[in-house]
Formats: structure tokens, sequence, C-alpha cells
């Protein structure tokens, strides 16, 4: 009389084993937990533009192939603009190690031309990493790429006549297929960025 | 007794000019700019251990044309430059400049600044004291002893 339950029993544990077995296989990999990036469900591609550096016009096609971490600002940006320059050249330093197909390359992006020389922006950007890629472009090419990555910009004069720029304190992600992919925002944190990059461009 | 009580009284006198202790700017440092930017930021903490609170209405430095103090705010992930020509700090209170938020903004160093060298900043309080500190010019990039983690 015993027998038949234990076979039944172990009958409903072998269901419930293969249950699990086949729960698992078909479930994926635990989805990536970042620290400081938001990465985006579908990336969007990205519409095309022309940016102006110092050895001449940046397409958009330029970009495609590599990883790119756009930050947008100003020379005349004496805190915030350094701050997180001086920031992604200690990421690029923690990712040093990786190939170049997969380290990303910052691109320093001035929304002030009016002063702002390309020569200027990329001497400015430069200095925080050898990679470190300069640009700026017309109001309506620089208007074209901030909107398409949500960055809006505005010049703003202050009472004593001068100007500053309100830009975007975010760095945007743009994967090799020239799609905006991910958005790390403030508060930036070195080792948390490097992870964060280290685990997108190589998944 | 007497003495004692003496003693007593001018020890309280002593604790008490404590409350007058005039403010102090510490740990100033100016960031070593990129080339050919107009404009750097310098960073600093303003100590009150008075009684009464005091306010900042002005920088002066003779390295430099013109400073004035900003932060930057950031609302809805966009950074702007906020001025902010007055800065009160209470009693026995402390404001604290730092990269991303409140910080001197120095237009065009009369000298290329370098590392290492130094800034002799006056701050002037609305009660017409001025407040002396040297800042050093930092490089704030990463040197390239902590370059190699990996």
């Amino acid at each position: 009389m015993p027998r038949p339950h234990l076979l039944r029993y172990l009958l409903i544990a072998a269901v419930a084993l293969a249950a699990g077995f086949a729960l698992a296989l078909r479930s994926r990999p635990p989805a990536p937990v970042y620290q400081s990036m938001t990465v985006l469900d579908a990336p969007r591609a990205l519409p095309g533009f022309t940016l102006v550096t110092d050895t001449g016009p940046l397409a958009a096609g330029d970009l495609a192939g590599r990883w790119t971490l756009v930050f947008f600002g100003f020379a005349s940006c004496p805190d915030i603009c350094p701050t997180t320059l001086s920031l992604l050249g200690q990421v690029d330093r923690q990712l040093a190690d990786l190939p170049v197909e997969r380290r990303p390359r910052v691109l320093f992006v001035s929304v002030d031309p009016e002063r702002d020389t390309p020569a200027a922006v990329q001497a400015y950007a430069r200095h925080y990493g050898a990679d470190f890629v300069g640009a700026t472009g017309s109001t309506e090419e620089l208007t074209r790429f901030a909107a398409a990555l949500g960055a809006p910009f505005a010049k703003v004069v202050q009472p004593d006549g001068s100007y500053t720029m309100d830009h975007s304190g975010a760095v945007f992600v743009l994967d090799p297929g020239l799609r905006f992919g991910a958005v790390m925002t403030p508060p930036l944190v070195v080792t948390h960025m490097a992870a964060d990059l280290r685990q997108l461009v190589t998944r | 007794m007497r003495a004692a009580l003496l003693l007593v009284a001018a020890l309280a006198a002593a604790c008490t000019s404590v409350d007058a202790a005039p403010p102090v700017v510490r740990e100033a440092w100016v960031a070593l700019p990129p080339p050919g930017a107009p404009v750097t930021a310098g960073y600093f903490v303003l100590d009150n251990p008075g009684a009464s609170a005091i306010e900042l209405v002005g920088i002066e430095s003779t390295d430099f044309a013109r400073i004035e103090l900003h932060e930057t705010v950031m609302t809805e992930g966009r950074a702007r430059m906020q001025p902010r020509p007055r800065l009160s700090v209470a009693a026995a209170g402390q404001v604290e400049a730092r990269p991303g938020g409140l910080h001197l903004m120095l237009h065009d160093a009369r000298q290329p600044l370098a590392a290492g060298t130094r800034i002799a900043l006056v701050f002037r309080l609305a009660d017409g004291r001025r407040l002396h500190a040297t800042a050093e010019v930092r490089d704030p990039r990463p040197t390239d002893d902590h370059a190699h983690h990996h």
C-alpha cells in the first residue's frame, strides 16, 4: 500500500523538477544592474547631423563603429564642464584595457559656437583625455543633435550683459550602430560609470 | 576662594571670546583650467564660528580681472549657472564651495596659471571685514599614478 503513494510523490517531484528546469532554461540571464546609467528599452536611431571640429566636419556617420560618450558644454563654463570632463577622463583611464571597438570615446560638444572656435573646443576636450574629441557647429545642427538626445540648451543673458549657456548635465551613450542607447545622469561617480560602461559594452 | 572665583570668571570670559572668533576661509583651491579657457573655478570652505550671521559680498584677487560667486544648479537634468552676489553664513555655520555646486568664477587670469602656484584671495564681508586666503592652483585631472588600475 505505501508503494503507490511513494511513486506518486516521486512522479510529482519529477514533474516539478522538470518544470523548474524548463523555466530556468526559458528565462534569460538576469537583467544587468546599472548604478548610474539608464539604458533605453529601445535604442533610438539618431538623425543626420554635421558638427565642426578642428580638422573638418564631423558627420553622424563618422561616429559609427565605436561607442561614444557625448557631453554638452562650453569653454566659458568653469565648474560643471571641467568637473564632468575630468570625471570622464578618469573613467577613460579605468577602461583603458578594453579593445578599441569597445572602449568609449568622449565627444565634448560646445553649444556656444559664438565664442568657442573648433580649435578651442578641441584643446579644451583634449586637456582631459588624449582621445577626447571636441566639436561645435551651427545652432541648427547643434539643436538637431541635442534634441535627438533630449538635451536642450539655451543662451541665458546675465544682468551685466554677458551670457552663459544652460546645458544638460548628463552624459549620453551612443552605440557603434549610431543609436542613442543609454544616459548617465548626475551625480556622476567614476567607479559607477566605469562599471556600468564596461557592462554595457561587453554584454 | 576669591582667587578661584576670579579664575573661573576669567576662564568664562575667555570662552565667550571664542564666540567672537573671526570667520575663516580654508581649503581654498583654484582649478587649473584647460588651455584657452577664459574662466576657471575656485573652491573653498567658509567657517563662521561667531555668534552672528555674516554675509559674503565680494571676492578679489590681484591675479584675476574679476571674481564672482556662482552656483551650478541642476534642474530637470539641466545645469544652470546662477550668480550668487551675496552669500550669508549662519552663526556657528559653514558654507562649502565644491565642484558641481557653489564655486568662484574667476575671469581672465593676469598670468597663465600653473599647478602648484598660489593665489591670494580676499573675501569681503558686508560688515566691512576682509578675510585673507591663499588658494593653490590644482590640476583636477588624475595623475598617471592612478592610471594603471588594471
